[in-house]
């Protein structure tokens, strides 16, 4: 099994949509690695990001947290991607969170989707550490639009990765 | 403490290049890899490690660029122990310390393994703080841990090492540290 940078995005200004197209179907999974932050004030909480892509519906997501003082277990439905993973518009402007997202059968035609994250920010005294996965219906997964409460601060950045079982070609 | 030279070539196909890696073959207290510039070239850190401490109620101790005194480090974290899940956090500490490792007080060959993401090390915009993602489990058939955890490092500073020591006498024979380094495209 390899590993394969795909494309990589940056924000230098606030920015509503981090968009990766024509993403190769010759992979078996395909992995985003996001650094980032949004400028939604949640009132300290973690903000969510939800992915889309073309033809899809999203089913649900579901969530378990730790707060640092309680374990939360949550679900909801009608939007694909996480829940509570980047810091909010409060946060000292020098802390991002940190977050993997796994799409393991993104090429495969015919199959529901599902996506795997864990990620989590830390704000000495507040802060989440999130585990979850969502669902949606679709067609192999040719376009991920990536959107978080309010926008992406400037700084943030995502890289996509595709995991392939040949060390030679990637497929 | 070994200090581990980087090794990895900048030839390797594929994305995540190994750098480095120690394997104990007698117990010792802790290891540092050194990062040269050239780990800028990779977006991504990720270190592995399989622990086990001589020392019971022993854990370990996790910082950069030997910054220990200094309350720089923060984390929050999940834990599942089997019966019980629980949350809970630390602020302004001098490293990350986390306990959840076996020891001689284990039956033996079990050890624990830890995988740290260390995403964007080296930040190009502004200053930022690093935000690490841990994940651990052990298993000691009847008892054992599973969590994660997210660690904040508030020091806008270039990363130059990563360093895992034991908070009390020595890791065990069998302890294994790898580090890799992620490459983005054009990378």
């Amino acid at each position: 099994m390899s590993m394969f940078p795909i494309a990589s995005i940056t924000t230098t200004t606030t920015t509503s949509n981090i968009v990766f197209s024509s993403i190769p179907q010759n992979f078996t999974h395909l992995q985003a690695r996001i650094w980032g932050r949004g400028t939604f004030n949640n009132g300290g909480s973690g903000l969510s990001i939800v992915c889309s892509f073309t033809g899809y519906t999203p089913i649900y997501r579901h969530r378990l947290a730790g707060t640092g003082a309680i374990v939360v277990a949550q679900n909801y439905s009608g939007s694909f991607g996480s829940v509570g993973t980047i810091p909010d518009v409060t946060a000292n402007a020098s802390i991002f969170g940190s977050v993997i997202f796994d799409f393991v059968n993104y090429s495969v035609a015919g199959q529901n989707k599902t996506l795997r994250y864990f990620g989590g920010f830390d704000r000495n005294g507040s802060g989440e550490i999130n585990f979850g996965s969502s669902l949606a219906t679709g067609p192999a997964i040719a376009t991920l639009d990536f959107t978080t409460d309010g926008s992406w601060a400037a700084g943030c950045r995502i890289d996509l990765y595709g995991i392939g079982i040949s060390n030679a070609t990637g497929a | 403490m070994p200090i581990i030279p980087i090794s990895g070539s900048a030839a390797a196909r594929g994305a995540m290049i190994p750098l480095g890696t120690v394997t104990y073959t007698g117990p010792a207290g802790g290891v540092g890899f050194n990062l040269p510039a050239s780990s800028a070239g990779y977006q991504d850190l990720m270190f592995v490690a399989t622990l086990r401490n001589e020392t019971p109620g022993a854990g370990f101790a996790f910082y950069f660029n030997g910054d220990v005194g200094s309350g720089n480090y923060s984390n929050t974290w999940l834990l599942g122990d089997g019966a019980n899940l629980s949350s809970g956090r630390s602020v302004s500490q001098n490293y990350l310390t986390w306990y959840a490792t076996p020891s001689s007080y284990d039956a033996p060959n079990i050890f624990s393994t830890h995988i740290f993401h260390i995403v964007n090390p080296h930040p190009s915009a502004t200053t930022p703080f690093r935000t690490v993602l841990h994940r651990w489990g052990n298993d000691k058939n009847g008892s054992g841990t599973s969590g994660l955890q997210v660690l904040s490092w508030r020091a806008a500073t270039t990363m130059s090492a990563i360093t895992v020591g034991a908070t009390a006498g020595n890791f065990s024979t069998g302890s294994v540290f790898t580090l890799y380094g992620i490459r983005s495209v054009n990378q």
